[in-house]
């Protein structure tokens, strides 16, 4: 028996219904995997949170992907955080590649560089190692400039190892930063990410 | 409106009437999708990691092995609070390093922070008392109002952050994390 006008209206009705929440979710979970966003503020490889915005902010987007890739942070009053997937030519950070993360010192009361894999997590090494900050990092003999030696194979010193893993991110946190700092974060206060070999 | 409403259907035709409800649809769900997102992942996180409510969990030194809540700082120790304020206020106590930072802070359901207090704020033992907004209960009357901590919402999070430093090696922090006590009233 042939269905009515009606049902079938019915029926088209409620498929395009679905239809359409399945694509608004779907644009949504999109949006969040790409980490991009406005209040995003780029700083060569480096991005952080522009400076009228804050984790807390009423940008849905913003607090849905840092609920997903940086659950629990604290606002930027406390701490400030930059992240990179980039090298400072632009161009993704291979693990199976060597760098150099090159800067000085920050004038915040503590600051480190840490490596995470594709998931956001610690890279399992040899050397429990997955970070350097303000106190473990062997400075040059000026003792504010450093380099600290990305890569998969071992370093004689500042080696951050990026064995076991398919992608590399880096997280500066600066907590408790200078005010002068604060307002000046710009290429020549962050450190560059060089590629070797 | 019903005159209006068939006015509509006189010159759209169902199908096309379908394909227009469709687009502000699909926004709305964008949008709730984007607001559930940190709700969703706060109650996954919970069940994951929480056993209890409203009891101090204290976590061990980062390592490879934490695959929960991602960006873990190797640097830190952590002790969470999973709590539920439904008729209930939280008593928090413990101790504050001298020489590291340390820090507590409240996130709401949503995960977002609405609260930090740092050791450069605080004396050498610290006692917050944890509410919901607009709490009323008999149990905060007495206490002063900067000991009180008041969350936007019934369930959220207590976050402490300590440092291993030269200052707090990780046995000596790993005595000051234990001494978190939490009771409710």
């Amino acid at each position: 028996m042939a269905l009515s006008t009606k049902i079938k209206n019915r029926i088209l009705g409620l498929l395009i219904g679905v239809l359409a929440i399945v694509i608004g979710g779907s644009f949504a979970v999109y949006n969040i995997s790409t980490w991009k966003n406005s209040s995003q503020q780029n700083i060569g490889s480096w991005q952080t949170i522009g400076k009228d915005k804050d984790v807390n902010s009423n940008d849905l987007l913003s607090i849905a992907q840092i609920a997903v890739y940086a659950t629990f942070p604290l606002t930027k009053k406390e701490v400030i955080y930059l992240n990179a997937n980039t090298d400072s030519d632009g161009n993704p950070i291979d693990p199976k590649s060597d760098y150099v993360i090159e800067g000085k010192k920050f004038d915040a009361r503590y600051w480190s560089i840490t490596a995470y894999d594709q998931d956001g997590f610690l890279i399992k090494n040899p050397n429990n190692r997955f970070s350097y900050n303000f106190e473990n990092v062997k400075y040059a003999t000026d003792s504010t400039s450093y380099k600290i030696n990305l890569s998969a194979t071992e370093k004689a010193e500042n080696w951050l190892p990026t064995t076991d893993t398919q992608k590399v991110s880096l997280v500066i946190r600066l907590y408790q930063p200078s005010d002068s700092l604060r307002n000046n974060l710009t290429l020549a206060t962050l450190p560059l990410i060089k590629k070797i070999k | 409106m019903s005159e209006i409403i068939n006015k509509i259907k006189a010159k759209v035709s169902a199908e096309k009437a379908y394909y227009l409800l469709a687009i502000p649809l699909a926004v709305v769900f964008y949008f709730l999708t984007l607001w559930a997102t940190p709700y969703y992942v706060q109650y996954k996180i919970a069940k994951n990691r929480v056993s209890e409510t409203n009891v101090v969990r204290f976590a061990e030194k980062p390592s490879e092995k934490n695959r929960v809540v991602p960006l873990p700082n190797p640097d830190f120790l952590y002790s969470t609070i999973g709590y539920d304020l439904e008729n209930k206020v939280l008593k928090i106590t413990g101790s504050v390093p001298n020489a590291t930072y340390w820090s507590i802070s409240g996130y709401q359901a949503n995960t977002t922070n609405y609260f930090v207090a740092n050791d450069k704020q605080l004396d050498s033992k610290f006692e917050y008392y944890l509410a919901k907004e607009g709490s009323t209960s008999a149990a905060l009357k007495d206490v002063p109002k900067e000991k009180i901590i008041y969350s936007p919402t019934t369930r959220g999070l207590v976050l402490f952050r300590y440092l291993i430093s030269k200052a707090y090696p990780l046995e000596k922090l790993t005595q000051l994390q234990h001494d978190v006590k939490v009771e409710t009233l």
